[in-house]
């Protein structure tokens, strides 16, 4: 067989040699008839073919050595660290021999022959490069191998494992205990085995056990708020990529201040297979009285309807990534600290100089620049919060002229991905120079395009919005093309898109970009494609919607997603079609058949489309979410009983988007036969930006069609006292008013207060504090307690107006603390009330003659360890009693 | 010279017109965008009419090549007026490409069909010509050193060809690059390449006077 193999592949090398080998046979024996034996090469001829050879192995070795590009063996991936030290050596050997190999080639040309030179280089140079390739794929498996079975195999061969335990902001020469053993001081490297040696894994009891020592007040922080900021005493340490190490608890003390900590997170940092490979472990601990002096912060903000100084910033930014991650948290539940962001991007790019085109243009171009250096660009970051505050500044057409440039510059720019969320412009933004790639590859220097993309998509948003909706209204049921209007184009739409288009020969990411412009140059684009056979997919990535044997044609996707005249025409043309790909979806999705399949975003377009009325349905016509409503709510029928309430929460999702077509009786149905099935029912969460008023208005609707349900069921049996029928959706009803009464909106408000001012045992009562502490969007709420709640509800609602310090909130704190303009006083509470709201106000005007300088981060400095005391909220030491 | 070189052009003129019919039907006909770097067609067929004009013009082992050493032409008239037909013969295809694409024609015809890349990519396929122009440089003057290295009066008379192999893989190694490549790489590698076709045109020019015609 081996013999076999040889002369096959003998024969194969012959083979592949004879079109080189002939014509050198050919030449040489014609030149021999009549040239002399004795003569000897031409020096011009020689210098000639030496110098083509040396130009041609500088560029070839050249572009292989910086590119870094695949297995080459020129390349200089020797040096890069992120390589086994075999794999670098391998790169190290081919690029001696490599160069060894071109000079022995340029002699042998220069002393000898040309012919043999070059063939020389040829067939050794791409042996020699087959042989690398081979070679290192065989060395790169067998180091995966290895990696990947670590642990195993014997114990006594496994590799030891780096950790690094260090905190944010690597703060050093805080002391760590794991499972009550002490380690050292942050940052604290150890591997595996000597910590497992050290360390003696502790179940679940020994943790309970450890914490009860420490006393419960180690165990729960509460925040200002009132909120526990962590739940662990020991917090669980989870060392991925080292067996034997699960059981792994730690805490942290900082100058003997304790910290608490909830998570930790693991990255890899370092050349793999190098002994500088380390995971490193970043403990979240955090520190009451840092905390408090953020918080502290936050509220000096909040006080000044979030407008700060360039003082106010330093003592901020003062605690580093704490403030940094707080301010992040406090922005889910308070979008009003965005304000806050975007003065900070104000500081980053000087915008307050920013005051005609001119200074616009001189600040994007200096954005341009850092993130051209930066290699990274996300539009919520401060500089993309710059460039939406600079673009009503920019000249329009030197921003499109420049964009236009850009694109000719960076023609290889990944915008498209760029814009793979609505919100997001450079999602990604890192890399480039890690990569070796000359720097102008995937985001490398092209990241410098970002922020001009991110402008020119604002200034198409901008000019979109100035125009009004489309309108437009070509031949029903006719040619798509009369429902595309070029005069409808703004500037960017004219002038950009076509170009993005066209780049898109040689960028398709440029298509998806165009396609989120828009202009009738894209819908042109778009109706003259083969968009009628199905899965035949546009050059910018696969559709996967509908059945696996036929997919939906990209195109014909790419024409239903459009928010225009003609993409309202296409659809109502295609309904049938669209109808059909939505059925198969949902039959492939019989998985997770409890939720609407992704891509069938198409069903929902109409709604919340920027397309004016008349053009689109007009209400004469149901939409594609309404004809598809009775398949869909149908599969929710072919769903088990276990998963009821996620059916519920996928039909609610469904009628939402669709809302205000979807009617209250449709999601009355889909309540009623959820709470007919199971247990317990909760009321399912709208999507995030279905405003409060409509939930409301929902909501109160289905409870008044439940209540009439429950009225005809007939009472269940005394055995059946907590589980009947009736029982289970009564309880349904109560968990739907409690979902209404939590909505932030004044129609909820005003329910809630007038039930609570009529019933002194309402459940409300009991958890007003709790949930106005922990929710800042209730604003119509403690309005109304204000003004007409009564002193027991005033009195709770003053720890919300007290943390949550806005100038209206303030307001209505300086309206309990004035005794006479209370109304509903209630004698027993009444002088409780105006106390607790005039010692709030003072702690509140305390705070803002604090000065900022004090909020800064300073050294900790441990409690008296006296016995029977613990830590308040700030860290320092208070009695236990 | 002119007749010298209208007598060199009879003898490829038939290849010529083939090609320009080529052209002309592709760049009317072909729906896709027309883009050098990223389809082989228009390389290709470069190369193989390029490579047969050499043939017949450069080898100097033809009957007509003899001919015309014998008629007492000076070997710069004969070089030059080969240089010329080349040049001819490349502009050919270049002049029904410029015809057909700058003077709208393609679009018009793909706008008839409705492509959709029509009317928006206008005439911005000539950008294309200045790859045929280099294609056909890099080509001719390649692959014309292998005739005239084969008949210099020196030894290793099959370096020509060695050195083309090596020169043809080093231009399918660039072309393949500039694909990907980022602008100032790729002002590199044309760089490059040019510097290759000045050199080589370079020594055919020095060479040309000392070739030995066997036809």
């Amino acid at each position: 067989m081996f013999i076999l193999s040889l002369i096959l592949g003998l024969v194969a090398v012959s083979v592949w040699c004879i079109p080189f080998a002939l014509p050198i046979w050919f030449f040489n024996k014609s030149n021999a008839r009549w040239v002399p034996a004795s003569t000897k090469r031409d020096s011009v001829v020689v210098r000639h073919e030496v110098a083509t050879i040396l130009v041609i192995l500088l560029v070839w070795g050249g572009v292989m050595s910086l590119s870094g590009f695949g297995t080459a063996p020129l390349s200089v991936k020797f040096l890069d660290e992120g390589l086994s030290e075999t794999t670098r050596s391998y790169y190290r050997w081919a690029t001696v021999a490599g160069v060894s190999l071109a000079l022995v080639g340029l002699v042998t040309a220069w002393r000898y022959s040309t012919t043999y030179a070059v063939a020389g280089l040829l067939a050794l140079g791409l042996g020699g490069g087959a042989a690398l390739q081979s070679a290192l794929s065989e060395q790169q498996i067998w180091e995966w191998t290895q990696r990947h079975s670590r642990g195993e195999s014997d114990k006594s061969e496994k590799l030891p494992t780096t950790f690094r335990f260090q905190l944010v902001d690597n703060i050093e020469g805080a002391d760590l205990w794991i499972n009550g053993v002490y380690m050292g001081k942050t940052p604290y490297e150890t591997t595996d085995i000597e910590l497992l040696a050290k360390v003696e894994p502790w179940e679940h009891e020994a943790r309970r056990e450890a914490e009860k020592m420490g006393g419960d007040e180690r165990v729960v922080y509460h925040t200002p708020q009132g909120q526990e900021l962590t739940q662990w005493g020991w917090c669980p340490l989870h060392l991925h990529g080292s067996h034997d190490s699960s059981n792994m608890y730690y805490r942290v003390e900082l100058n003997g201040v304790s910290g608490y900590s909830h998570v930790s997170s693991q990255e890899s940092v370092g050349p793999t297979n190098s002994p500088d490979w380390v995971r490193l472990m970043t403990l979240d601990t955090v520190f009451p009285a840092w905390e408090n002096s953020i918080e502290e912060l936050l509220d000096r903000a909040r006080m000044n309807n979030y407008e700060v100084d360039a003082e106010w910033w330093d003592a901020f930014e003062s605690h580093g990534s704490f403030a940094n991650q707080r301010l992040n948290n406090a922005l889910r539940e308070e979008p009003q600290l965005r304000k806050i962001l975007m003065q900070r991007a104000e500081r980053t790019v000087q915008l307050d100089s920013v005051t005609d085109a001119a200074s616009a243009w001189r600040a994007l171009m200096e954005i341009e620049a850092q993130v051209s250096q930066a290699h990274e660009y996300h539009s919520e970051s401060d500089l993309g919060l710059a460039v939406d505050f600079l673009v009503p500044f920019l000249d329009e057409e030197q921003l499109v002229n420049y964009a236009l440039a850009a694109m000719k510059r960076w023609p290889r720019a990944d915008l498209g991905s760029t814009m793979w969320t609505a919100t997001g412009f450079g999602t990604y933004g890192t890399g480039g120079t890690s990569h070796g790639t000359f720097g102008g590859s995937v985001h490398g220097e092209e990241v410098g395009a970002w922020p001009i993309a991110h402008a020119v998509w604002r200034l198409d948003q901008r000019l979109d919005a100035a125009t009004g909706p489309a309108s437009i209204q070509g031949d029903a049921h006719g040619p798509l093309e009369t429902w595309i209007d070029p005069n409808a184009d703004n500037l960017v739409e004219r002038r950009i898109t076509p170009e993005l288009i066209k780049l898109s020969r040689e960028n398709s990411n440029a298509i998806r970009y165009a396609g989120v412009l828009g202009g009738s140059a894209y819908e042109h684009f778009l109706i003259h494609h083969n968009w009628r056979e199905p899965a035949t997919d546009p050059f910018d990535g696969n559709v996967r919607i509908g059945t696996s044997e036929v997919y939906m044609n990209g195109w014909f996707q790419k024409l239903a997603m459009l928010d225009s005249p003609l993409g309202a025409e296409f659809r109502r043309q295609q309904s049938d079609k669209l109808l059909d790909i939505a059925r198969d979806a949902v039959d492939e999705n019989s998985m997770w058949a409890w939720s609407i399949p992704d891509g069938l975003d198409y069903l929902f377009v109409d709604f919340g489309s920027t397309v004016a009325p008349q053009v689109n349905y007009g209400g004469s016509t149901p939409s594609l979410a309404m004809q598809f409503w009775p398949k869909f709510d149908g599969m929710m029928h072919a769903v088990p009983e276990r998963r009821q309430q996620e059916t519920l929460r996928g039909r609610w999702t469904y009628l939402a988007r669709m809302w205000p077509e979807s009617t209250v009786e449709m999601f009355a149905k889909s309540f009623a036969e959820a709470a007919e099935n199971q247990d317990f029912t909760f009321a399912p969460n709208f999507p995030e930006d279905f405003p409060p008023s409509e939930q409301f208005r929902i909501l109160s609707g289905v409870i008044e069609l439940e209540e009439q349900r429950v009225s005809t069921l007939r009472e269940d049996p005394e055995e059946q006292r907590y589980n009947g029928p009736k029982y289970r959706a009564q309880l349904g009803i109560s968990r739907l008013k409690e979902r209404r009464s939590e909505l932030p909106c004044v129609e909820s408000a005003e329910l809630l207060v007038t039930e609570m001012t009529a019933d002194p045992k309402h459940s409300w009562r009991g958890r007003l504090h709790d949930f106005l502490n922990n929710d800042r969007q209730h604003e119509d709420l403690l309005r109304l307690i204000t003004n007409t709640g009564g002193a027991e509800l005033q009195k709770q609602i003053i720890p919300a107006l007290e943390n949550h310090p806005i100038p209206s909130r303030r307001e209505l704190l300086r309206k309990l603390a004035l005794h006479e303009e209370l109304r509903n006083l209630d004698a027993s509470l009444e002088d409780s009330v105006v106390g607790d709201a005039r010692a709030a106000e003072a702690r509140l005007e305390a705070l803002e003659a604090k000065p900022l300088a004090e909020m800064r981060r300073t050294e900790l400095v441990a409690p008296q360890s006296d016995e029977g005391q613990s830590e308040d909220a700030d860290g320092n030491a208070v009695s236990g009693e | 010279m002119w007749t010298l070189a209208r007598w060199q052009l009879r003898q490829v003129n038939y290849l010529n017109w083939v090609m320009v019919v080529c052209v002309i039907g592709w760049s009317l006909f072909t729906s896709e965008p027309i883009s050098f770097m990223h389809g082989a067609t228009m390389a290709s067929a470069i190369f193989v009419h390029a490579a047969l004009i050499v043939l017949i013009l450069g080898s100097s082992s033809t009957s007509g090549a003899g001919f015309i050493y014998s008629q007492g032409f000076s070997r710069d008239q004969i070089w030059w007026s080969q240089a010329l037909a080349l040049l001819m013969s490349a502009a050919m295809p270049c002049v029904a490409f410029l015809l057909t694409v700058g003077t709208g024609l393609r679009g018009i015809i793909q706008g008839a069909f409705e492509n959709p890349w029509f009317p928006l990519l206008g005439s911005s396929e000539l950008s294309e010509l200045k790859w045929m122009l280099l294609a056909y440089a890099a080509v001719f003057s390649t692959l014309s050193y292998i005739w005239i290295r084969a008949r210099q009066p020196s030894k290793d008379a099959a370096a020509g060809w060695m050195l083309a192999v090596a020169q043809t893989a080093f231009f399918i190694y660039c072309w393949t690059w500039m694909r990907f490549a980022p602008p100032w790489l790729c002002s590199v590698l044309v760089g490059t390449t040019l510097l290759l076709i000045a050199t080589t045109t370079l020594a055919l020019w020095k060479f040309h006077q000392s070739v030995e015609v066997q036809a």
